[in-house]
């Protein structure tokens, strides 16, 4: 006995809410707990605590079924039905494999002969994997190009329209609510109480008591609408007419000019703006500045001019100006009819009256009329508040969207309606409304609001990926072409990642003529990922993974993707390895601190299986390959999260040394400490070990976009979307002019003020594709997350399936009971879903809570290989849901959802 | 539920060694027309009772503490039940002896055996009506039912035991008549006890299960076919010494599977119940917070 | 006197189990045991449904049913309120589990263990075979009043449950004080128990 336990800080990242701090309680070198890091709660936005997979961290480290140590592949044949057999050799042997292949590569060329880097990596997860990957990432920017367009579900299944517009709007990739002070919350499917960590827990509960109202809009009753005051059960892909609705009883049943914030409106988005005949900006024919009609003076004046502080908002008009299209296509106006954006927003939203999306949306005309109102009353325009000592306006209304909103067709129409809605009431980057994070694609990637750099014709400047003659990629540099393909994506550091991340696996499984011509990397690394489970359709997948000639995964156990690698390697995870990660400031959903810094993620616990540290890793293979020099540069440069060399200090390694992972961090460590501090304290390793986090203030106004918006005299790009109509056209002429036209109907996506269209019916219509009767596919499949399996490589613990277990829907698929019963089904039943490409089946669970024509399957599953997984019962949509053309939309996005059919199978 | 066969088995054989007991013992009270039933009841009783608490005991997760069943007498059923159970088998046991020994047995013991006897018949029932979480079995018509069936099945026990250990039929038929009427009382308490099931919102389920869910094979074909109707008939009409065996045997069968389908459908009561109607303060805020 | 007990705030629990992870971890509990854990309800019929999440516990009662029906008085109450169950006495008979209108009780026979056992982690020195159930972490109790650390104040004396939960719904603390935060909450938001009508006086109050 007298066991000392120790408690030893680190963090949890595993799913995309954290770092969240914490401590492991560690026993004779063996971890026996998790608690919140109580040192911290003050600081942290959910008072220090962590969620269910953190407290799963104790039996994710022992794990008896985690792969034990290097393995190689010793069946050479690859494919479904082909078992690995695995063969455990050295770490030496591993590296040495895996070094040699990269070298190899890398005597052929960089490229291959398409063009396209000869290696690629898939990371998973949602952006976590930087929080555990060591010094991977110099490794990967010390050699050079790499592909990471290789798709696990992040990019065609994230928020993804969202993420790229929301970027374009107003610098918010991830669009959040001001939870704190919010007053009246709409979330379409938005459900923040299971896919938001912590931090929206603790936010929201404090939310309620506060007698914040949330009104949930979705089609099946999630642990959000439960904790709501009122879920209306809406129709799936019908929230762009809904918001139509919305925007239809604000500008014609209310008084809009007396209600709306006309202030925001004139001076801060581009409602004022002139529009020509042609759809596009009537210009300054001089100084080619969007005009705007001054409306004292009775003249069209330039957007920046004093005069436009009297801009008409609406009305029609008559003067000169020149329009400017698609490739500097102009056309000049002696005299033209012109209207403000504003005036052609209020005609085409005309039709949309909330009795038509009523019927569209299945839903009572009353709720979207009432909330309408609600939302204008709320947003209590002319209000103000004080932050920090800046007097801000106050508009405490925010709307919010989940996945298959945000992605997917009908997505682009949702956001847009959305950010207008917004709009009107000036709800955009205020306290109250909603707001973007820290996280983003624009650089720099420190600083948010220097990201917010002085643009074209007075907006916000965005590089959109070129669709000009001269510099659009007609060859695409990797194989997902997004930049050839999605404009909105930029091209930042994880704009690959974020393309049309399907389009490799199409591109190499099923070629059609035009498209472009793409080869299997040579070698492929895949940490944190299993796309074999976490994308639609497996099979086109798997055709491409038994093609690639050589993959390493990272591999904590046998999976479904890792079935198909030649060499896996078992890093040291969790609590086994070291690293530093940037916390607090504003990072994602709900991730707003009143603090910002470094925390420790440190080795806690003796190894238990022959593991190895991915910093050491990293610089092992950095030397094998000969890439030791630029490996150092890199992380000189900072790729570990802190330069380690400016003029104030120096700790950047040294060419001809070697480091182990302790020296390399312990470095940052101390780099990122001066930096925090303004050069006035500085901490090594041992003092973090000890501490966990090193945190210094972030102010609150930091919070909101609008300061720097109005210091800087920019405009938000709404509600006309005049370039995005622009560059539709100029890309539509480039892929035509390459003969490429199974682009098409995405090209639609383009348009100025979005049109409405018959979303669900894209899905519908799926079965007659494939030659079957639409009618014979009566379900929507839907999918909605899992607070216990938010980090999908939690699969397979079993104390976590416990603890799911008490959740409905883990381990059966959701009907509506009314439907259930007509079916003649019971709770327990067996049933087979079934959709055009592929059959599953699962347990049945009736409740009331579901929209009679839904069915529901929780989270990522259907495993096959990964052990504890394969035996829950946890069917996994992704099976029936297959990649199309048709249900990709204009970012090359999809979405969760399937038509299907239900038959029992017995009980 | 925690309690499956062994206890279900521990509750037949400790009601219907016991019931065995009283009956034959009663019956030997009655005068010398009804032998050799007393000698059975003798030779049944304490063997099956005992080989009940085998059951009880190979079913405690804990055995070596098992000798602590009897410590708490002043609110526990399960250690009233012990003390019960254990000087019915002393006693009846030492009876047993004494007459294979051809030793005589002072009635006034016997009497006080027949007393025990009853108690151990009823004293199940009150065990499980101290589950109050289990509307299904918290009430008096429980440990009725569990006397009621104690003395059918105790009479099964002393006819089959008489007709197998004599060949024939002989004066046990007196006694067949007897469990006649213990069938029907058994029967006329069992429809009391769903009655009073059915009327309560908790236990409505439970007899749901019984009379057309899972268990309404176990139910129907088990009790009321086997348990009740065939031994009913037989009793009335003894139509041969086999069939009338058989009868016993399979009412005997019904007993066993009556114990284990009241254990089975004793579900534990909901949390929390709230009516739409009338939710009362609390679960009113709770229906009205909550989105709908 | 001393009554330790706790107020659930129902309007605040989202259900995440974090608290149910908590107390599984550090309890060590064998698969499918969850001293306690928070229970998914649904109530109405579409599209009028409220559904909501419920924590269930031993409610510690004051006139504890599982003690009244114990053959060995293995369980027994102390002076603080906090019912507990001397593993040395229980003989595994599972009364008590029956007995237990708040299905809180535990009892598992056989060894069992995630990855049928084969994990070190998490391990407990608790004897097989007895009843089992939420001890309110009387050992932080314990610890915490002998280090002058106010239980339900400083976390190293306040249930693992109550630390654990994001939401903060959970408050711990004495009953008996009338000017706890526990104490003010059960008053000011008119706490509800469950089954009041059985007479056993929980120390587990409900609030919204």
């Amino acid at each position: 006995m007298g066991l000392v336990l120790k408690k030893v800080p680190t963090y949890c990242n595993q799913c995309v809410n954290g770092p969240d701090l914490c401590k492991v309680l560690v026993e004779d070198g063996v971890a026996v707990g998790i608690e919140p890091n109580f040192d911290l709660a003050d600081r942290h936005p959910a008072k220090g605590t962590v969620c269910t997979s953190a407290y799963a961290l104790v039996q994710k480290t022992y794990n008896p079924m985690r792969v034990r140590g290097p393995m190689k592949r010793t069946n050479p044949k690859k494919g479904l039905g082909e078992d690995p057999r695995w063969q455990q050799i050295s770490w030496d042997e591993a590296l040495d494999v895996f070094a040699g292949k990269l070298r190899a590569a890398r005597e052929k060329g960089l490229l291959d002969e398409n063009g396209h880097p000869r290696l690629a990596a898939t990371f998973g997860e949602g952006g976590t994997p930087d929080a555990y990957y060591g010094s991977l990432n110099a490794l990967l920017q010390a050699w050079g190009p790499v592909d990471f367009g290789f798709g696990t579900g992040q990019g065609v299944k994230c928020y993804h329209t969202e993420h790229l517009l929301g970027e374009f709007w107003h610098r918010a990739f991830i669009v959040a609510a001001d939870t704190p002070s919010t007053e009246l919350l709409i979330s379409f499917g938005h459900n923040d109480n299971v896919t938001s960590g912590v931090q929206a827990i603790y936010r929201h509960a404090r939310a309620r008591e506060r007698g914040m109202k949330r009104v949930q809009i979705e089609p099946h009753m999630s642990v959000t609408a439960a904790k709501a005051d009122v879920w209306i059960p809406i129709r799936p892909k019908t929230d762009a007419a809904f918001l139509f609705g919305m925007l239809n009883v604000v500008l014609h049943e209310m008084d809009w000019a007396g209600s709306c914030d006309a202030p925001f409106l004139r001076s801060m988005t581009n409602s004022p703006y002139l529009i020509g005949p042609h759809g596009y900006y009537l210009r300054d024919p001089l100084s080619r500045k969007p005009l705007v009609w001054d409306e004292e003076e009775g003249v069209a004046v330039p957007f920046d001019s004093k005069g436009a502080a009297s801009a008409a908002l609406s009305g029609t008009f008559a003067c000169a100006g020149v329009e400017v299209g698609p490739d500097g296509d102009s056309w000049a106006h002696e005299v033209t009819p012109c209207r403000p954006a504003f005036q052609l927003l209020i005609d085409f939203v005309k039709p949309f009256t909330p009795e038509w999306a009523a019927s569209v949306c299945d839903v009572q005309a009353e709720s979207i009329r009432g909330l309408a109102k609600e939302f204008v009353k709320t947003a209590a325009v002319g209000k103000t508040i004080e932050v920090d000592g800046l007097t801000l306006p106050f508009r405490p209304v925010a709307i919010l969207m989940g996945k298959t909103v945000t992605n997917g067709w009908g997505a682009y129409q949702a956001v847009w309606a959305r950010t207008v809605m917004q709009a009107l009431v000036g709800a955009l980057e205020v306290p109250g409304s909603i707001m973007g994070v820290n996280t983003r694609l624009n650089r720099p990637m420190s600083d948010r609001f220097e990201s917010a750099t002085i643009g074209e014709d007075g907006f916000m400047s965005q590089k959109l990926n070129p669709t000009s003659k001269e510099n659009w990629e007609a060859k695409p540099h990797v194989r997902n072409a997004y930049k050839t393909l999605v404009p909105l994506v930029l091209d930042s550091s994880w704009s690959q990642a974020l393309g049309p991340s399907t389009m490799p696996y199409l591109f190499i499984s099923e070629r059609r003529s035009t498209m472009p011509l793409v080869s299997p990397p040579d070698v492929w690394i895949v940490f944190k990922a299993n796309p074999m489970i976490s994308m639609m359709d497996p099979k086109p997948v798997a055709e491409t993974l038994e093609k690639f000639p050589f993959t390493v995964c990272f591999a904590y156990v046998q999976d479904e993707t890792n079935w198909f690698a030649d060499l896996l390697l078992p890093e040291s995870t969790d609590l086994e390895s070291v690293q530093l990660a940037r916390v607090g400031g504003t990072s994602y959903q709900e991730q707003f601190w009143d603090s910002i810094g470094v925390a420790i993620r440190q080795r806690a616990v003796d190894p238990v299986c022959d593991t190895m540290d991915m910093t050491e890793i990293s610089s092992e293979i950095a030397r094998r390959t000969g890439l030791l020099d630029n490996y150092y540069a890199s992380i000189n440069r900072g790729s570990l999260g802190s330069r380690l060399r400016t003029a104030k200090y120096d700790f950047s390694l040294k060419n001809g040394e070697r480091y182990g992972a302790d020296e390399i961090w312990d470095r940052v460590c101390r780099a990122a400490t001066l930096t925090l501090s303004g050069g006035r304290e500085e901490r090594g390793l041992d003092w973090f070990s000890e501490n966990g986090a090193y945190l210094v203030p972030f102010a609150r106004i930091n919070w909101y976009l609008h300061p720097a918006m109005v210091a800087k005299r920019l405009r938000y790009e709404v509600p006309y979307q005049e370039r995005l109509f622009r560059v539709g056209e100029e890309l539509r002429r480039r892929l035509h002019e390459n003969g490429i036209e199974w682009w098409d109907s995405q090209l639609n996506e383009y348009a100025a003020l979005p049109p409405w269209e018959d979303f669900p019916g894209v899905w519908e219509r799926v079965p007659s594709l494939f030659g079957k009767k639409p009618e014979d596919y009566p379900f929507w499949l839907l999918t909605t997350k899992s607070l216990q399996y938010v980090h999908g490589a939690n699969a397979g613990n079993p104390m976590l399936a416990d603890a799911a277990g008490n959740i409905m829907g883990h381990r059966a698929v959701m009907m509506n009971a009314g439907t259930g019963r007509r079916m003649g089904l019971e709770t327990g039943d067996r049933i087979a879903i079934e959709s055009p490409i592929g059959r599953i089946r699962a347990n049945v669970l009736l409740r009331e809570g579901m929209r009679p024509d839904v069915l529901v399957a929780l989270g990522q599953f259907g495993h096959w290989v990964m052990p504890v997984a394969k035996d829950l019962g946890m069917p996994g949509m992704n099976r029936l849901n297959p990649v199309l053309m048709e249900t990709t939309d204009g970012t090359g996005s999809g979405a969760d959802l399937v038509r299907v059919r239900v038959t029992k199978e017995g009980r | 539920m925690t309690w499956r066969w062994r206890i279900a088995s521990y509750l037949f054989l400790a009601g219907t060694g016991s019931g065995a007991y009283a009956a034959s013992t009663i019956a030997g009270f009655f005068g010398s027309a009804w032998d050799p039933a007393p000698e059975v009841g003798v030779a049944l009783g304490a063997p099956l009772v005992f080989i009940g608490m085998l059951f009880l005991i190979s079913d405690l997760g804990a055995k070596k503490n098992a000798l602590r069943a009897f410590v708490n007498v002043r609110t526990s059923w399960m250690a009233r039940g012990s003390w019960i159970i254990s000087a019915f088998v002393v006693l009846a046991g030492a009876q047993l002896a004494a007459l294979l020994l051809h030793w005589g047995w002072p009635s006034a013991v016997s009497a006080l055996t027949v007393a025990l006897a009853v108690a151990t018949m009823i004293y199940t029932g009150f065990l499980l009506k101290a589950c109050r979480g289990i509307s299904f079995w918290s009430t008096a018509v429980l440990p009725v039912l569990f006397l009621a069936s104690a003395s059918s099945t105790g009479v099964m026990a002393v006819v089959l035991g008489g007709a197998v250990y004599s060949g024939s039929l002989g004066s046990l038929a007196g006694l067949a008549k007897a469990d006649a009427v213990l069938v029907i009382i058994e029967s006329l308490v069992l429809a009391a006890y769903l009655e009073r099931g059915r009327t309560l919102r908790q236990s409505r389920g439970s007899v749901r299960m019984w009379l057309r869910g899972s268990l309404a094979p176990a139910f129907w074909v088990g009790v009321v076919v086997c348990g009740l109707l065939v031994p009913l008939a037989f009793d009335v009409y003894p139509a041969s010494t086999v069939l009338v065996a058989l009868a016993m045997s399979l009412g005997l069968a019904g007993g066993l599977v009556l114990r284990r389908i009241i254990l089975a459908a004793g579900t534990r009561d909901a949390l929390f119940s709230i009516s739409p109607s009338d939710p009362g303060p609390f679960w009113g805020k709770v229906l009205r917070g909550a989105a709908g | 006197m001393v009554r330790w007990g706790l107020a659930v705030d129902l309007r605040g629990c989202v259900g995440c189990q974090t608290c149910t992870m908590a107390c599984k971890l550090d309890n060590a509990t064998p698969p499918k045991v969850m001293w306690r854990n928070v229970r998914d309800i649904e109530v109405g019929t579409y599209p009028a449904v409220t559904r909501f999440f419920l924590p269930v516990q031993c409610m510690h009662c004051a006139n504890p049913p599982c003690m009244e029906v114990c053959p060995t008085k293995a369980t027994w109450r102390r002076e603080d309120g906090v019912v507990q169950i001397d593993y040395k006495k229980c003989m595994g008979c599972g009364f008590c589990v029956l007995a237990c209108p708040y299905d809180a009780r535990w009892l598992v026979k056989e060894q069992t263990g995630y990855f049928e056992g084969s994990s070190p982690v998490p391990r407990s020195s608790r004897p097989l075979g007895v009843a089992t159930k939420c001890d309110l972490c009387v050992d932080r109790i314990d610890l915490g009043m002998g280090d002058g650390k106010k239980p339900g104040a400083s976390p190293d004396s306040t249930p693992v449950c109550v630390n654990s939960c994001p939401a903060k719904a959970l408050v711990f603390g004495d009953l008996e004080d009338p000017d706890s935060e526990l104490s003010t909450i059960v008053r000011a938001r008119n706490a509800t128990q469950l089954r009041p009508e059985m007479g056993t006086n929980p120390s587990v109050f409900y609030v919204w």
